[in-house]
This record gives C-alpha cells, structure tokens and sequence, in this order.
C-alpha cells in the first residue's frame, strides 16, 4: 500500500448519496433553465411592445407581468401556509395505507418542462438494483453494493460498502412534534436553517413514500417552519393548477439560486410537485422497468 | 424512455441540445450529480457539499455556451467547477480534515517514537493523512484527490483544472512527496499493509 491507495480508502469511507438526496439540488437547476425559457419570450414581447410606441409599451408592462410568472403564480397571495400545509396534511391521513412488497419496486414518473420526462424504480427494501432515468444503481446485499458508472472503469460492477435503504419509510415519527425534532436533527450543524429543512421535506415528499400518519406529520411540522410563504395561483410542470408553499433561498447562495416552490392541489391539497416538477405517476410496480 | 431519448446521447450532444432546450441539462445533472457531490462531500463534509452542489451546476449551465463540444464526457469539466468552488470554501475544507482529526481516538501512540510501529492503526494513519492534506498547498491538494480519491486520469485532471498535463505531474510529485514526508516512515505503511 502507498499513498495514493491510502488516500483511496480513506476516501471511500464517503459513499454516493441517495439519489433523492440530491434532487433539490436538481429542482434549483431546473429553476434556473425555466428562469432562462422565460426570458426568451418577454424580450420579444418588450420588442414588439417598444415599435408600437409608449402606449403599447405600457399596455406590454401589463401583459408581460403575468407572462413572467408562468409557474409561480400571482404576487400577494390569500392562501395562508399554514393552512395549506394543515389541509394537506388531513389529506394525507385520507390516504389509505397501502404498504408495498419488499421486493417491490417505487415507481414515480415525474413531467418536466420541455416535455422531459424522469422516471425512477426505486427498490422498496433497497437490496434490488434500481433504475433512475437511464441509470442503474447498486442494490445493498449484505452490506455490499455494486458500483455503476464509476470515474474509474475498472471498478465497474465492483462492491462497496453500504446499508440497505427502504424508500417505503417506516422508520419515520408520526407526530408534528417528533417530525419536527427528525428534521431539525436532519439539518445537523446547519439547525434553524429553513432552506435546509425545505429541502429535507420536498425530498421526502417527492421519490419516497411515508404511511400516512409520517406524512401527514411531515405537512404538520412543515406548517410549523417559520418564513414560508403561500402563493395562490401556481401551477406544476404538467400545467395542473394548484396553491404553492415557498421556502426561502439560504443566505449565501448563489445568486442564480430561486426558492423552490412545493404546489399542492387548490382542492384537494394532495401534493403535485414543483413548478419544475409534475410527479404525475407514483406507484408501486413489480419489476424494475415496469409501468403501471 | 424520454420522448427526446437522450441515453444514447453522449454528454456534447446534450450540451449542445441544451442550449435551445434548457430544461435539457438534467439529463447532464442525473449523469453525474452523484459523482460531484460525493467528490464534495469528501472534501468539504455533507452538508456544505448539497449547496455546493447545487451551484456547480448552477454555473455549469450558465456556462453550458462555453462546454467544448469537442469532449464527450462532461465529468471532468464538472470536477473543474466544483474543485473552483471549493476553492471558495478553503477554510471548511480545513476544518473539515481537522473535525475528522478531531473525533477520531486521541494518537495515544504520540510521544512514544519507539512504539509507533507497534501501535499504528489504520484510524491513525488516517488521521496523519488527514493532517498532512490540511497542510498541503491548495492547487496541490485538488490534482492529488482528483487522481487518488476520484480515480481521474492525468488528462482528465488537466481539463477539469484547466491546466497542461505536465503541470498535473508536476503537481501531483510534490504532493506526493509532502504526503509521504508528513506520513513519515514507509515501514509504517508497509505495516498496516500488512494488516490488510
């Protein structure tokens, strides 16, 4: 062993994150390619507009303000957060409990705009492969996982260590109370960071499955984060109407960087996803690759 | 699977697809987001990494004009803008090496030369690793684990830090050569090789 190998092991003590562990950082990507679409169109707008002359320029300011908040809904909103996310929590314990097979597989197909479409199999019990988009990532059996798509290709297909992760969360609390205390142990150093815990909620929320009781727990502590805001007009990717939940953008952070918005349903306060994000299918299925 | 089906599509294509349809740059994010945040989560600990992250690709979309359509993987112009961010956050990085430093067992085995060899564990080496790479250079540090810990070749070293292969060398050498003084005797490491 030298140096370089020694350096390896060390490094390997840190493994791959969760795939939905990273997926606010995808949402704020896909924020910002929406932000970049929605240029597009109101430069031209304000062009068109400016050759009309002051009139019609100022009518353009009027249009164009909708226009710019595709996704994001109106300014001043009615709806209250608390109350959104209350009721989207007495929606949730509506829900029946349905546990999945072990063996089964998570399936949630999620619309992006463009007409991108992301779709994820995630094992339940976290020892089967599982297929994220295109990609194939290592079920955990007896605390080995095989690698895919490594920097090194000779290491391919070869074990690292793991521990099974079940995406059906049984392990969660139940009450607003224990939930809460999850999400703040969750932030680490980083507790009292809203961003952080708005994060720890949409990830929850979105490519995993709570019975209901965790997930209605889940809303009810969010309820609880102070600084959120509610925005009464928004729709998901898939263009579905609904009311939407902001959490703010952490200080110190890119200023690329846009608040991620979680929309529920203006009736019945199930949650659709984000402006950038529709799930529009979430199942259990048998086999990987399989569609409901 | 997607209705533009881009997993025949190397990383360039999609790059250059992007550009007209941006929302198209996940597909760049699901090839390698894994790989970045792992890359900063050993660098700068887990929860510096998920903002880094989402920054680096922030600004490799931003950027995704300037992507040289010429190279077809992505991976290391991504390790690039990362190790660029990293740069940023110097002092977590050290204060990432130090915590590791710090909760490990107390070297028990410090003030004892003679009885080193006899005592050292793998944890110990460990944390002589960690501070001898908090004490390196930084441009130093960033060639030494893209080669060691992300098992980058010497090339893809050079794109992602946008430097002359040489220089990667070069680097890496010195790197190397203050790793191993700080590490102090190769018995040492024969050791514990040994050990397994």
């Amino acid at each position: 062993m030298d140096d370089l190998d020694l350096i390896r092991e060390r490094a390997e003590t840190v493994g791959f994150a969760s795939p939905e562990h990273l997926t606010p950082a995808r949402e704020r990507l896909l924020a910002a390619a929406r932000g970049e679409r929605r240029r597009r169109p109101g430069r031209l707008f304000w062009a068109a507009g400016a050759s009309i002359g002051l009139a019609a320029a100022i009518t353009g300011v009027v249009a164009l303000a909708p226009a710019e908040q595709v996704g994001i809904g109106a300014g001043v909103a009615h709806a209250d957060p608390v109350k959104v996310l209350t009721e989207a929590a007495s929606a949730a314990l509506k829900e029946p409990a349905k546990p999945p097979r072990p063996d089964q597989f998570l399936y949630v197909r999620t619309e992006e705009p463009e007409h991108h479409v992301r779709e994820v199999w995630f094992s339940v019990d976290g020892t089967r492969d599982s297929l994220i988009g295109g990609f194939k990532e290592g079920g955990c059996r007896n605390g080995k996982a095989p690698m895919y798509g490594t920097n090194d290709p000779r290491k391919e297909g070869m074990l690292e260590d793991c521990a099974p992760r079940s995406v059906y969360r049984t392990d969660l609390p139940t009450t607003a109370d224990a939930m809460l205390a999850y999400l703040e142990a969750q932030a680490g150093d980083r507790k009292g960071d809203v961003n952080s815990m708005g994060k720890d909620v949409y990830h929850l929320a979105y490519e995993q499955v709570l019975p209901p009781a965790s997930y209605a727990a889940l809303f009810e502590a969010a309820a609880r984060v102070p600084g959120l805001t509610a925005l009464d007009h928004v729709t998901d990717a898939a263009g579905r109407p609904g009311v939407g939940i902001t959490w703010p953008v952490s200080p110190g952070s890119s200023p690329k960087a846009t608040p991620v918005v979680l929309v529920f349903d203006a009736k019945t306060y199930q949650f659709l996803g984000t402006p950038e994000t529709a799930v529009t299918v979430k199942t259990f299925v048998d086999e990987v690759g399989q569609r409901p | 699977m997607t209705p533009e089906d881009t997993d025949a599509d190397d990383d360039a294509s999609v790059i250059a697809r992007s550009r007209q349809q941006p929302s198209l740059f996940a597909v760049i994010f699901d090839r390698h987001s894994r790989h970045i945040h792992r890359y900063l989560a050993r660098r700068l600990g887990p929860t510096t990494a998920d903002d880094v992250l989402a920054d680096t690709f922030l600004i490799a979309f931003d950027k995704r004009a300037k992507f040289d359509l010429a190279r077809s993987d992505a991976r290391p112009w991504l390790y690039g803008i990362a190790t660029n961010l990293v740069a940023r956050q110097r002092r977590t990085e050290v204060r990432e090496l130090k915590l590791r430093l710090a909760v490990g067992p107390p070297p028990a085995e410090e003030g004892h030369a003679d009885r080193v060899a006899d005592q050292v564990s793998a944890q110990a080496l460990g944390q002589r690793l960690d501070r001898a790479l908090a004490a390196l250079r930084p441009r130093e540090r960033d060639v030494l684990l893209l080669v060691a810990a992300e098992g980058l070749g010497y090339q893809e070293v050079a794109d992602a830090l946008a430097i002359p292969v040489g220089t990667v060398k070069s680097r890496l050498n010195r790197a190397r050569g203050r790793v191993r003084a700080e590490l102090g005797r190769l018995d040492l490491v024969k050791e514990t090789s040994a050990h397994g």
